[in-house]
């Protein structure tokens, strides 16, 4: 089977985007718990390398907010949860998501029919 | 007090604070990362994990501090969280100077012109009413001032007209401009 790690790495960077924004719409979630969370989706391979550093830039341009709360575990966990805003852009994501879905649908049952 | 943890969790931890300096992040945001790395650590290795599987699963301090910075560089645009009396007020000033300036274009295109068309009439009775033996060029109609004083303000008002079309396209070129840039914005 040809390799297609490059593409598929590429669209899985926007897919996780929408996949934990939908997750944490559910209700406010810590990092770990993501983590474990996306793990349970081999296909998005979604790591900790990847994922943190994720949630660190969708904070940083408004769509979750973040707080501290204390752990009996251990250290205090921080917990995500969406912002009004990321309600907003996460609405609109997935808007666009089906869109590309049923235009890429489309287009391979055409191509594949002629 | 003495430091409770896993000389490895420790030991990753300095790293990625080191790693972290290294990139042009802010000593807040770095903090925040080593704190969250500390709890993921502690969450994975209280639910059973080996922390030797974690680390590894973490990649190497290094990478992930490029992954943070690489994240961080890729920030877009800034969601503007305004209140809304504040964007009622930007909407009000904006319009206000909207209309201020298109105010100043018609009222400044309307003097320009009527300057340029007072100072070519002037230039003409002043040029070339002694060549012409009619009524309408008698003298009189220079409100009795010599022929090069009418000359002179015809000129004059020529330049005034002129410089005040010139300020007008400027101006005109100015709040088109910002218009077209103000609906760009509005429809992103």
């Amino acid at each position: 089977m040809p390799e297609v790690g490059d593409w598929n790495s590429q669209m899985r960077r926007g897919l996780l985007e929408l996949c934990i924004l939908g997750l944490l719409e559910r209700q406010p979630s810590y990092g770990y718990e993501i983590v474990t969370n996306l793990a349970e989706a081999p296909q998005l391979a979604a790591g900790e390398g990847t994922v943190y550093p994720l949630l660190r830039r969708l904070r940083r341009v408004g769509w979750l907010e973040t707080s501290w709360v204390e752990s009996d575990a251990g250290p205090p966990r921080q917990y995500y949860q969406l912002s009004p805003a990321g309600r907003e852009y996460l609405e609109a994501l997935r808007h666009e998501w089906k869109g590309l879905v049923e235009s890429v649908s489309d287009y391979i049952e055409r191509e594949n029919t002629q | 007090m003495s430091d409770q943890r896993n000389p490895l969790t420790v030991r990753y931890l300095e790293q990625l604070a080191a790693a972290l300096e290294r990139t042009l992040m802010p000593q807040d945001e770095r903090d925040a990362i080593s704190r969250e790395m500390e709890s993921h650590l502690a969450e994975a290795v209280s639910s059973g994990a080996r922390l030797t599987d974690v680390l590894e699963r973490l990649g190497s301090a290094e990478d992930l501090a490029r992954a943070y910075a690489v994240e961080l560089a890729l920030n877009p645009r800034p969601v503007h969280q305004a209140s809304p009396w504040r964007q009622v007020l930007a909407v009000a000033t904006r319009t206000s100077a909207t209309l201020a300036a298109g105010l100043l274009v018609v009222v400044m295109g309307a003097v320009g012109v009527a300057f340029a068309v007072g100072g070519v009439a002037a230039l003409l009775v002043g040029l070339i009413a002694p060549f012409l033996p009619v009524d309408w060029m008698d003298p009189t109609l220079r409100a009795g001032l010599p022929q090069l004083v009418v000359v002179l303000a015809g000129l004059a008002l020529l330049a005034v007209g002129i410089l005040s079309i010139r300020i007008v396209r400027l101006n005109a070129r100015f709040l088109f401009g910002a218009l077209r840039r103000d609906s760009k914005e509005i429809s992103k």
